[in-house]
């Protein structure tokens, strides 16, 4: 749910006056508001003519120092056209998702038993299980505020989370999940600021789990959030 | 879409819109901070998405097509020449990284490029601006770029501005109007810190600033 006067900042929004706050509420506006995203896209292409108007080249030995890093840098896959996929994929791939969630529970389950020997296997069921995630994402990810999406699959009382493309925090910044319900907002993990992709592992415990949402914290995390939610992914869809 | 040159010469015929086979010498026919707007835009789309294919010599002329304007930008907010090479450097980097991404029908290159290089150079003010001063309030900020920062961006609006019909559509609109936009979009300022610095309440700006996008979107007839 989003503030009633959220439209009235797409100007804001498509100049980069918003701090992270508003930004985030925009964002989850734009989502749902087609019309929204066409006037944002139209007033960014307005700003950017702005910017134009302020070209001037920049030294030439930059140009080198770019395509020589391009050089070392892997590029991302496409996203995959997702808007276009009916509702029954969708919860096939959740239900699949959850199983997938409940195969994973097992080989940690079996790793506590006997380590050295389940180890690889519990590996190998997780790097399935992220390609899984990776494939849902184009079907139930939520935006994160500054780039990147969030996605989740319950399964009993487990819940997988997976977030990709997350941008670089600054040094001493970590991102942090969180678990809501009626009981509240609780902490569920600590993120590397600069991992970029995440799968996890999240239990729920009580039951009544509503939501995951991001936000990031300083290094350590905090006891309750302390920065604007940058992602939530309810868990029911 | 703008019939302009941005320094005032003449826009150089380029024959037809770039097509895939002549990205080539459409983006040789634009070199470094000499783009033509209108081919230059579709030049670029095409440039983009073959960069987002893996192809360097691709993104080595969106570079070449596009790093004026995205070094002019950057430097026009952050000002200090070393930090702007530095953040112009990680733009094309993200561009090349996230270029696969690019999808056309959601708008042009120039316009995504351009976003993303604003955006980082605004996250670097900011993030640079907390580390300094976290505790002070707008108001005590002011005098960073109050005097100067004022009379700055109407001379900059009035001096470095090139294109003319940009200019001449900006000259329609209200003053409060034009402020809003070039302080925020040159100076890195949210909204909220625009309202302070022209004491004016925060809910006028904020409208000020859509108006007025959209008054300049129509003027400049940017279409869906």
């Amino acid at each position: 749910m989003t503030p009633p006067d959220t439209h009235t900042l797409t100007g804001a929004y498509a100049l980069d006056a918003l701090d992270d706050y508003d930004r985030g509420n925009v964002e989850q506006h734009l989502a749902d508001c087609p019309v929204c995203a066409e006037e944002v896209e139209q007033l960014r292409a307005v700003a950017a003519l702005l910017g134009a108007a302020a070209a001037e080249s920049p030294p030439p030995s930059l140009r080198a120092a770019v395509l020589a890093g391009v050089e070392g840098t892997r590029q991302l896959p496409p996203r995959l056209a997702s808007r276009a996929r009916s509702s029954r994929t969708r919860r096939l791939y959740v239900a699949a998702a959850s199983a997938a969630a409940g195969l994973v529970i097992a080989a940690f389950g079996a790793v506590a038993v006997d380590q050295h020997h389940q180890l690889d296997q519990a590996r190998g069921q997780a790097a399935n299980l992220g390609a899984f995630a990776s494939a849902m994402a184009g079907t139930t990810s939520h935006p994160v505020t500054g780039g990147g999406t969030l996605a989740v699959a319950a399964a009993g009382d487990h819940v997988f989370v997976s977030a990709r493309d997350l941008p670089a925090l600054s040094a001493g910044r970590v991102y942090q999940l969180w678990l809501t319900g009626p009981a509240g907002i609780r902490s569920v993990g600590v993120v590397d600021g600069r991992a970029g992709d995440v799968n996890r592992l999240v239990k729920t415990s009580t039951s009544g789990a509503v939501a995951v949402k991001v936000t990031a914290e300083p290094a350590g995390g905090s006891e309750q959030p302390t920065t604007p939610v940058l992602a939530s992914a309810p868990l029911r869809a | 879409m703008l019939a302009d040159h941005p320094d005032g010469r003449p826009l150089r015929s380029v024959g037809d819109r770039a097509r895939a086979d002549a990205v080539a010498s459409t983006a040789a026919a634009f070199p470094e901070g000499s783009t033509g707007p209108g081919s230059a835009r579709s030049a670029a789309d095409l440039l983009l998405q073959r960069a987002g294919r893996g192809d360097q010599d691709a993104f080595a002329g969106l570079y070449d097509l596009l790093s004026a304007r995205v070094f002019g930008l950057v430097r026009r907010v952050l000002r200090d020449p070393a930090q702007s090479e530095e953040v112009t450097q990680e733009v094309f980097l993200e561009v090349w990284r996230r270029a696969a991404r690019f999808d056309p029908e959601l708008g042009n290159a120039m316009s995504w490029v351009s976003s993303l290089a604003h955006r980082r150079a605004v996250d670097r003010v900011r993030s640079a601006q907390a580390a300094t001063d976290r505790e002070r309030k707008v108001s005590a900020m002011a005098p960073r770029d109050s005097d100067a920062g004022h009379d700055e961006v109407g001379e900059q609006v009035e001096l470095r501005l090139e294109y003319e019909r940009l200019r001449r559509c900006l000259g329609n609109l209200t003053e409060l109007q034009r402020e809003s936009i070039t302080m925020a979009y040159y100076n890195g300022y949210t909204y909220r810190e625009v309202a302070e610095l022209l004491a004016t309440p925060v809910p006028t700006v904020k409208t000020r600033m859509r108006d007025g996008l959209i008054r300049l979107r129509d003027c400049l007839g940017v279409g869906a």
